[in-house]
């Protein structure tokens, strides 16, 4: 089991439901392999803290219509988190993690 | 005995790399929670032609058959939700892959593109229900007949049919013959941890404009697209499809707005005298990573009715055809979710 954090806006990995940017979860790796191959924004929470998101950042910004008035600089560390989540899910279909 | 909760059901999807044939590795199905996708409701039937003699008997009874050629028919209804993040294919993305003729463009971290191809694709369509006792079916060598996307209701949702090569299912899967199992040896129990991602949309919010102009009194729309595509059932020696083909592609729009004054009613009126076509840009959703932009091109409305059914007069244009930029472009339609 590992943290992940959800840097998405919405999806279900069996029964558990991530709603929340920033939402955290204990996953087995291997759920968290087949969620990211199937479209989850999960990051591995080291992964996430080495972006720099505030926890006040965190908190303001729970769902989707909340980053629509989001600062330039907000923007720019969540399309870090989606582009580093890329990154890991090409890795997965390419089987080298 | 078990039954099974409608509400009970999951549906996978996975593009075919060859027409007709499961994903698998040596027979066993590669399928994970990965494939899964929410939907409304999906229909995966089986059909066996009755081959009957039909010489005289002599009398007027009726003389049993026996089964004929095999083929199948699907269809699936869905919210329209793309993944929620920039870049990333929507679950359904085998079923689009598979309308379009080829895989989407994406742009990472800005959006999926699906462009129109003349090729056939075709995926294959997992139905699981519980409990796992019942009969679980799978569809291969689904190719997309019709799809079907509506602007204007409360959930944006998009529908989706066609035929396929076989319904395979776990009852009669140990008497199938090879051709039939679609390349497995074994019919595969659902994946744990089935994963699905994305938020609705409201259908009434986003925009369409034609002819470069937002037009803001539209009450509905919807765009339809006929593929023509179809799987080969007349080979000879063939109990089963054993290919696809294509006829003409057929895209069109019909909608409805409130009749008023403006030049935006106006301009439609007129070129649905002239024919001169028009291009079409409908864009559902409003949130960044979830808003679907159909761009549709050379429409040639069919002349609006004037209708006075409700407290203001309503325009309904009819069925109009969509024929691209050239014959060449294969732009009658696209898709971006951005």
């Amino acid at each position: 089991m590992s943290e992940y954090v959800f840097v998405g806006t919405h999806s279900y990995v069996g029964t558990i439901e991530l709603s929340r940017f920033g939402q955290r979860v204990e996953l087995p790796d291997g759920v968290a392999r087949t969620a990211i191959a199937g479209g989850c924004a999960l990051l591995p929470a080291e992964e996430f803290e080495t972006i720099g998101f505030t926890a006040e950042e965190v908190e303001r910004h729970p769902y989707p219509g909340d980053w629509e008035s989001a600062p330039a600089e907000l923007i720019a560390k969540r399309c870090a988190a989606h582009a580093a989540v890329a990154r890991i899910r090409e890795e997965i279909q390419r089987g080298r993690v | 005995m078990a039954f099974s909760f409608s509400r009970n059901e999951r549906i996978y999807l996975q593009t075919e790399t060859t027409f007709g044939v499961i994903p698998n590795t040596g027979g066993a199905a590669t399928l994970s929670g990965a494939d899964a996708c929410r939907h409304i409701r999906a229909s995966l039937v089986p059909e066996v032609e009755l081959l009957v003699r039909p010489d005289k008997t002599g009398t007027r009874t009726a003389t049993p058959g026996v089964a004929g050629r095999r083929s199948g028919r699907w269809s699936v209804e869905m919210s329209l939700a793309a993944s929620g993040t920039a870049g990333v294919a929507p679950d359904c993305d085998p079923v689009l892959v598979a309308l379009f003729g080829q895989a989407a463009t994406i742009q990472s971290g800005v959006s999926v593109t699906y462009n129109l191809a003349d090729t056939v694709r075709s995926f294959t369509l997992w139905r699981f229900r519980t409990p796992s006792s019942v009969m679980q079916q799978v569809a291969f060598g689904c190719v997309v007949n019709e799809a079907t996307f509506r602007l204007g209701e409360n959930i944006a949702t998009w529908s989706a049919s066609g035929e396929c090569k076989w319904v395979l299912d776990s009852v009669n899967f140990a008497s199938t013959d090879s051709e039939g199992r679609g390349g497995l040896t074994v019919f595969p129990s659902e994946p744990s941890n089935p994963v699905t991602n994305g938020n609705s949309i409201a259908g009434f919010t986003g925009s369409i404009t034609f002819d470069g102009v937002a037009l803001a009194s539209i009450r509905e729309a919807t765009l339809r697209i006929v593929t023509g595509n179809a799987v080969v059932r007349d080979t000879f020696g063939k109990y089963y499809g054993d290919t696809v083909e294509g006829d003409l592609r057929n895209v069109t729009l019909a909608f409805s707005l409130y009749d008023n004054d403006e030049a935006g009613p106006a301009n439609l009126y007129q070129k649905a005298v002239t024919k001169t076509p028009v291009d079409v840009i409908i864009e559902i959703g409003t949130v960044t990573a979830n808003r679907w932009r159909f761009t549709v091109k050379g429409v040639q409305l069919v002349a609006p009715e004037l209708n006075d059914d409700q407290r203001r007069w309503v325009a309904t244009f009819g069925e109009s055809a969509a024929h691209g930029s050239s014959l060449t472009a294969l732009d009658e339609i696209s898709l971006r979710i951005y």
